[in-house]
């Protein structure tokens, strides 16, 4: 049988943890410049040499004493789950502070394998470490790796199997010695535990224990005699040093990382190029003025961007799709029309109005996967910190919000990192007014019939009452719930590194992926419900299905937002299970016939050499679009509506129109995010809450917009 | 003599880490990102209307609340009181 080797990835944040498991077992797990991507306790499985090697990725800690959500993950794992193997994953180009912890790890007595990463950007700021001396010094074998340069992977898995083979060979105390006085009271510590209650010492790795109880940490279950013979010797200690014992252990361990260093660090650097670079652009971009309007210009670039790039995509994908349709429908020109009712309309149509938006979902994708990727994220943090302090968050709970306008499943997700529960549960409730890439698609459906001429400017406006109206609810939150004051804010800020074009593509097509299957799959069910609904009792007008009926009921509470129709009605309610899933709702309820076999036929080879030209036209397409941007070219924009378009200008007023968008961005996102907002709060509570303020605010917020609209349009 | 705290530091001053007087954990937290006594570090960026501050300690870089930054009392880098 193959033998399995656990290997718990472990080390400080942004490392490059994730990433090297990318390297060596070719996952896709996501990988970001900066300190927190994450959260969660992700697998991968590699077999080498008849071996299942397999990989846990955890979240980055700065030490194993204290904790934080995420970092409770981590430590917990070490300590219950008893991997055979700690890879610890070390940034070779801060080699202090990634190896205190490692000196911490010692001590949970796990066979270590160290992986000396981003050793490709050692040589930049000149730095020689021997990674030789390295691996005797700390009693585990140090082996330089790059995942970026796939450099030490064979290495990584070799050192593996001969340490999980040596597993009992290994002294691991040996490497952390401190001085002789503090050595004596853990000595002591042990007797008494022996002595009392011997099992203690059986649960936990015996050095652990002692360390952390004599500094405080342990947050096990221990009898209270030995809580208090601890007390005793911390105020020996303490009355000896005029320190206090943690602190004392801290300063230990930096003095073995020093003492390490001394011997293997060969070469300090004069002049520490890659780091200058970043200093130089944090000069630009953390400039005590311009770096806050640097920050705007970028967000409304990255607007700007998302639908110039993506516009003639759009328009090859609608044109590509409606063939499709046309292809489709002339091959079950001889089937029963409910049936072709239902192929065109329900599914094809469903999936086209959602999949033709996905070019500008892959643009926003791309420039956030930029922001990721460079470890600006990280800097924006930075300069929304002081704004976040009034109401009670720092700007660490940016960096979710952030994250919010992709997806907000992963942002809530992303809460884990906020130290204070409080602040944590504040930033879980503002997320979901970011407005998500599923929202946009509907937003650019919209204002493609409506508001052709400013398109961006409605967007952006759309995206800038999420954030306002998520800033006035945290606003009244915090004044009179959680009255927040003290929260603190320490964030490192890694280096700027470049993202790969690799690395934006891939990101950027997984989400993109997620999205249509998401969508797919939702839409087909929803269809399949939506249609059987509408034509329930048979024969009868949608409008008199039993989905009319009921809507319709309801959609009285929608009448004073201008849009009480039960079309719009079915609509939302389709929104709340999730975005993807509104425009294809929309086609099912709106339109009223059955698609009549058109005269315009289009053999199919036709249409594989139109959908191929268009591709390229596309690219055509994006330089005059860019050019008009820019003023270089005068382009017309030929408007050609789609059923589904004419329906909904006839429909909607732009009034109303914008007042549905208000809604569909206000109200709950999706389930999804509403159970991600149960689990990761752990409290049905707050999920209710959350629910009940983002539909609260979509009406205030519709009713005000319509009603000031009414009179100006 | 007055005891010099990095919150009081302009932009681009070296200085050495001489003691930390804040609440226990958030000494401990700092402690553990290498902000121990004698660590040098380099003030490099100052954000506006008393944001947060960006200092170096030896190889990477650290934001920080001005309120964080008044707690951690400082010397001059040759070990003399500033
Ligand atoms: N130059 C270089 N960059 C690397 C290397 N490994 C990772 N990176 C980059 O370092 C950054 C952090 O990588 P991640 O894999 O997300 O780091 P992590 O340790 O998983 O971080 P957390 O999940 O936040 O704890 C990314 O920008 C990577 O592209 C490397 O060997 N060389
Ligand atoms: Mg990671």
């Amino acid at each position: 049988m193959e033998k399995v080797i656990k290997v718990a990835v472990v080390g400080n944040p942004n490392v490059g943890k994730s990433a090297l498991i990318n390297a060596i077992a070719g996952t896709n797990i996501k990988v970001g410049n900066w300190t927190g991507v994450t959260v969660e306790k992700i697998e991968a499985q590699i077999e080498y040499k008849g071996f299942k090697i397999h990989f846990i990725d955890l979240p980055g800690i700065y030490s194993i004493a204290n904790k934080t959500a995420e970092e409770k993950i981590t430590i917990d794992f070490l300590i219950n789950q008893k991997p055979d193997i700690i890879l610890n994953v070390i940034d070779s180009t801060n080699l202090k502070r990634n190896l205190y912890l490692t000196i911490q790890l010692l001590e949970l007595e796990i066979p270590m394998v160290i992986a000396l990463n981003m050793w490709d950007e050692l040589g930049k700021r000149g730095i020689k470490i021997d990674s030789e001396k390295f691996s005797k010094l700390l009693c585990a074998p140090a082996i330089p790796t790059s995942a970026l340069r796939n450099l030490g992977i064979n290495s990584i898995l070799d050192n593996i199997i001969k340490t999980y083979e040596n597993k009992d060979g290994f002294n691991f105390s040996k490497c952390e010695q401190f001085e002789t006085q503090i050595e004596d009271y853990l000595k002591r510590l042990k007797n008494f535990i022996e002595q009392t209650h011997p099992g203690i010492l059986e649960l936990y790795p015996q050095r652990y224990l002692l360390t952390s109880i004599l500094e405080g940490s342990f947050d096990g279950y221990l009898p209270s005699e030995i809580k208090e013979y601890a007390d005793r010797l911390k105020e020996e200690i303490e009355k000896v040093y005029h320190k206090d014992i943690r602190a004392l252990m801290i300063e230990e361990r930096y003095g073995l990382v020093l003492n390490i260093l001394k011997q293997t660090v060969k070469e300090k650097p004069l002049e520490e190029e890659s780091l200058n670079f970043s200093l130089a652009l944090d000069r630009i971009f953390l400039h005590r003025y311009l770096g806050l309007p640097i920050f705007f210009i970028l967000v409304w670039l990255t607007f700007e961007m998302t639908f110039t790039f993506s516009t003639p995509f759009v328009d090859w994908l609608d044109n590509t799709l409606s063939n499709l349709s046309l292809v489709v429908n002339n091959y079950l020109k001889n089937s029963p029309d409910w049936l072709r009712s239902f192929i065109t309309e329900g599914v094809l149509g469903g999936v086209g109005f959602v999949l033709v938006f996905t070019p500008v979902l892959f643009t926003l994708y791309i420039i956030l996967s930029f922001l990721e990727g460079s470890g600006y994220i990280a800097r924006a943090a930075f300069l929304m910190d002081r704004f976040m302090s009034i109401f009670g968050l720092s700007g660490k709970s940016f960096i979710p919000l952030l994250l919010g306008f992709g997806c907000n499943v992963p942002a809530v997700y992303a809460t884990r990192t906020i130290d204070s529960p409080k602040e944590k549960i504040l930033t879980a409730l503002m997320i979901p007014f970011m407005s998500c890439g599923a929202r946009l698609t509907v937003f650019a459906f919209f204002v493609s019939i409506f508001f052709t001429n400013h398109r961006g400017l409605v967007i952006f406006s759309l995206y800038i009452m999420g954030i306002f109206s998520a800033i006035v609810i945290a606003i009244l939150l915090n004044k009179f719930y959680f009255k927040l004051e003290h929260s603190y804010f320490i964030l490192e800020l890694p280096p700027y590194r470049m993202p790969t074009l690799r690395y934006m593509l891939l990101n950027s097509w997984i989400r993109v992926k997620s999205f249509i299957i998401e969508a797919g799959s939702f839409i087909f069910a929803t269809s399949v419900v939506i249609w059987f609904l509408t034509n329930i009792p048979f024969g009868v007008k949608k409008e008199d299905s039993i989905l009319g009926k009921v809507a319709k009921e309801i959609s009285v509470i929608f009448e004073p937002l201008g849009f009480g129709t039960w079309q719009a009605t079915t609509s939302l309610f389709a929104g709340f299970v999730a975005k993807e899933v509104v425009l294809s709702t929309m086609g099912n309820v709106y339109m009223q016939e059955v698609p009549q076999t058109q005269e315009d036929q289009i053999t199919v080879s036709q249409f594989a050499k139109d959908t191929v030209v268009g591709f390229f036209n596309a690219f055509i397409g994006l330089s005059e679009e860019v050019g008009q941007k820019f003023g270089l070219i005068e382009k017309e924009r030929e408007e050609v509506d789609t059923g589904l378009m004419e329906v909904i200008r006839d429909e909607f007023t732009p009034a109303s129109a914008y007042s549905f968008l208000v809604f569909l961005l206000l109200y709950t996102p999706c389930l999804a995010t509403v159970f991600a907002i149960r689990q990761e709060l752990g409290s049905n509570r707050w999920m209710i809450i959350s629910v009940l303020i983002n539909f609260t605010t979509a009406y205030i917020m519709s009713f005000i917009v319509y009603n000031f609209l009414k009179i100006y349009f | 003599m007055m005891k010099r705290c990095l919150a009081d530091l302009g932009q681009g001053l070296k200085v050495k880490i001489k003691e930390i007087n804040l609440p226990k954990d958030l000494r401990d937290k700092l402690y553990e990102l290498g902000l121990i006594p004698g660590q040098e570090i380099e003030i490099l960026q100052d954000a506006p209307l008393g944001g947060p501050i960006k200092i170096r300690v030896g190889d990477y870089c650290l934001a920080l609340r001005r309120k964080e930054a008044k707690g951690i009392v400082v010397e001059e880098p040759d070990g003399k009181g500033y």
